[in-house]
């Protein structure tokens, strides 16, 4: 279904002496997965200059994508890598295009070519070229230039090789005015939870802060331009407004790499959205999420934002360690991260949480920290714990840090690195042995997921269908299932911790905890379908009916702690 | 507690939309990127592995 929207100009590439030819399609291949509003803006910014273009899913069949390719004929192709491990994935891709006779220009863009183009170029010989950091303008004047066969070589942002050089183009600067661009394509049919559709958007790009496990600030810093540049407040609602009225879109999630709320103009730019969203009536029908740091966190702005339809907050807390903390380089405090989640709580929002359980510097001193950490902030059965390990990824400081100190380890697709106590190394295995981390933690089957996917639809039916009966039960039964997995998995993390630290002797049985991790999952479903069968007819009413929300004070999921 | 019988009745009784869908939650990150303990990255090891059998494969019946 394509979206209505009227398209804006984008001032992008100099109209200027420019020629192109539209006649062949442009055919980007990237991850689908939440909507990717990056190719979604490259889409919308070469229809504008009036390509037609052609968004495959990297995870189809490789078959499938070679007969799209030779079927379209494209001018160009361009691949969207966002995670570094999957690039061998994509070279055998282009390598198959290539044998198969697809001779158009391969580009690809993304962080990582961004940030470690002659190691993208290496591993991906085929590729005529890669497109530096925020790709909207050179992409167009990349297929512009191909399209006609005029000298592309010249054009900012781009990256090839040129014989035994490699050659790098002045880089071009990040897009000043993202309100120029259009609104993204969103040329897919929206998720769904409880028949409500889900739409990603972005109100800002950019990070100023300067966590060392991640790339984003790098990426951003490497190229000319100011780091964050925010929307303007109202052409943030008139999109909302325009999915919600054309696509039934009632559920937004931000996708910005840090929503802005942050320092004195951005708490001002929240302000504006917030009563922008009022002025719009936009908040009595849909919900939305955003992620931020837990620094970011005050309460009288959030009481706000709430009212204003903000339903669930991502937060990166990553270490419940000061240590952890300062390694991670997230230049916030143990204390801080506990008074946002209290906040949250007091406040009724639901949120989650990222968290590194183990990183570079850690020690068992420091792991039984994050568990007690993660004990505190979870000890009323708010939600499941997770935690995964640090990965040292490319662009990183800490992965230069890693290779200065001759800890990294691994390669491109698997980058790991040496404890500083080499017993941590034998835990983490221990404990992928004994809990089965993909059941517990990771994956569609494991229980963090299913338990959060339960606490989901509880944020969403107290906001957006009427008040159900039996609901404050429904949360306190949530929470007893929750406490239940949570206390037996950070148990066993931490009976664990101590074989390897202290020689205890393992009495952890695998079979044991998977028997009872089955049990968790088999009474959560149990409770959860048994609440939603009772009520299904006033939710299916609910929908049919378009009804309004069910805004209160103090949400359930506050009220059921107490 | 419901038994697990009833339940399954239940569940069946469940219209689509209101189906239980873990699925959805692919924000901030999708699963397979929060899949990178030893396990998994073996399992995703052996996927690649997959693909480029697959390739080679396709390669070699072109090449036929």
């Amino acid at each position: 279904m394509r979206q209505s929207v009227p398209l804006r100009i984008f001032q992008g590439p100099s109209e200027s002496g420019r020629a192109r030819d539209t006649s062949r399609p442009v055919m980007l291949i990237g991850f689908q997965n939440q909507g990717n509003l990056g190719l979604g803006y490259l889409s919308s910014v070469l229809r504008q200059y009036g390509y037609s273009v052609h968004v495959v899913d990297i995870e189809q069949e490789p078959e499938k994508i070679l007969q799209i390719a030779l079927e379209l004929n494209p001018v160009l192709i361009g691949f969207s890598l966002i995670f570094q491990f999957y690039i061998d994935r994509y070279a055998l891709l282009v390598y198959l295009l290539r044998a198969n006779g697809i001779n158009c220009h391969f580009t690809m863009g993304g962080h990582f070519p961004s940030l470690s183009y002659q190691q993208t170029l290496e591993l991906v010989p085929e590729l005529d070229s890669v497109v530096r950091f925020e790709g909207e303008t050179t992409l167009v004047e990349l297929v512009d230039a191909v399209s006609t066969g005029q000298n592309w070589r010249d054009i900012h942002g781009l990256v090839y090789q040129d014989g035994e050089q490699v050659v790098a183009t002045p880089a071009r600067a990040l897009v000043e005015d993202l309100d120029q661009l259009p609104y993204p394509e969103r040329n897919y049919e929206p998720v769904e939870v409880l028949g409500r559709s889900i739409m990603p958007i972005l109100a800002s790009r950019g990070c100023a802060r300067t966590c060392s496990f991640c790339s984003i600030h790098t990426f951003y810093r490497a190229a000319p331009g100011k780091i964050v540049r925010t929307r303007k407040p109202a052409e943030v609602v008139k999109e909302m407004r325009l999915l919600h009225e054309e696509r039934g879109i009632t559920i937004f999630l931000f996708q910005d790499d840090d929503f802005p709320l942050f320092g004195k103009t951005w708490r001002q730019w929240a302000g504006e959205f917030v009563d922008e969203l009022h002025r719009s009536g936009l908040p009595e029908k849909v919900i939305w999420k955003m992620n931020c740091r837990a620094d970011a966190v005050d309460r009288e702005l959030f009481i706000r934002m709430r009212d204003a339809g903000l339903y669930l907050v991502y937060m990166g807390l990553e270490s419940g360690s000061e240590q952890g903390l300062e390694t991670l380089h997230k230049q916030i405090t143990v204390e801080q991260n506990l008074r946002a989640v209290n906040i949250l709580k007091s406040i009724g929002l639901m949120w989650e949480y990222g968290f590194m359980l183990l990183d570079p510097s850690s020690t068992f001193v420091s792991v039984r920290e994050n568990l007690n950490f993660l004990r505190t902030i979870l000890a009323d059965g708010c939600l499941p714990v997770t935690f995964c390990r640090m990965l040292p990824y490319d662009g990183t400081p800490i992965k230069d840090e890693l290779v200065r100190t001759g800890r990294l380890r691994g390669d491109v697709c698997n980058p790991d690195y040496d404890f500083l106590d080499p017993r941590l190394s034998d835990f983490y295995e221990g404990l992928t042995n004994v809990v089965s981390l993909k059941g517990w933690i990771h994956g569609l089957e494991a229980v963090t997921l299913q338990l959060g996917t339960a606490w989901h639809e509880v944020a969403i039916i107290e906001r957006l269908f009427p008040a159900l009966p039996g609901m404050q039960d429904y949360v306190k039964t949530l929470r007893r299932i929750t406490m239940t997995s949570n206390e037996l998995l950070l148990g066993v993390v931490e009976d664990l911790s101590y074989v390897y630290s202290d020689g205890r002797e393992n009495h952890l049985d695998p079979e044991a905890i998977e028997k009872s991790r089955e049990q968790i999952l088999e009474d959560l479903i149990t409770e959860r379908d048994d609440f939603i069968y009772q009520h299904q007819e006033t939710l299916l009413d609910a929908l049919q009916l378009g009804a309004l929300p069910n805004l209160v004070e103090e949400p359930a999921i506050v009220t059921a702690s107490a | 507690m419901v038994t697990k019988k009833k339940a399954a009745k239940k569940a069946g009784g469940i219209q689509a939309k209101l189906k239980f869908n873990p699925e959805w939650i692919k924000d901030p990150v999708p699963p397979f990127f929060k899949n990178l303990d030893r396990l998994a990255i073996r399992e995703l090891a052996a996927a690649k592995r997959d693909f480029a059998a697959r390739v080679k494969d396709i390669l070699a019946r072109g090449q036929r």
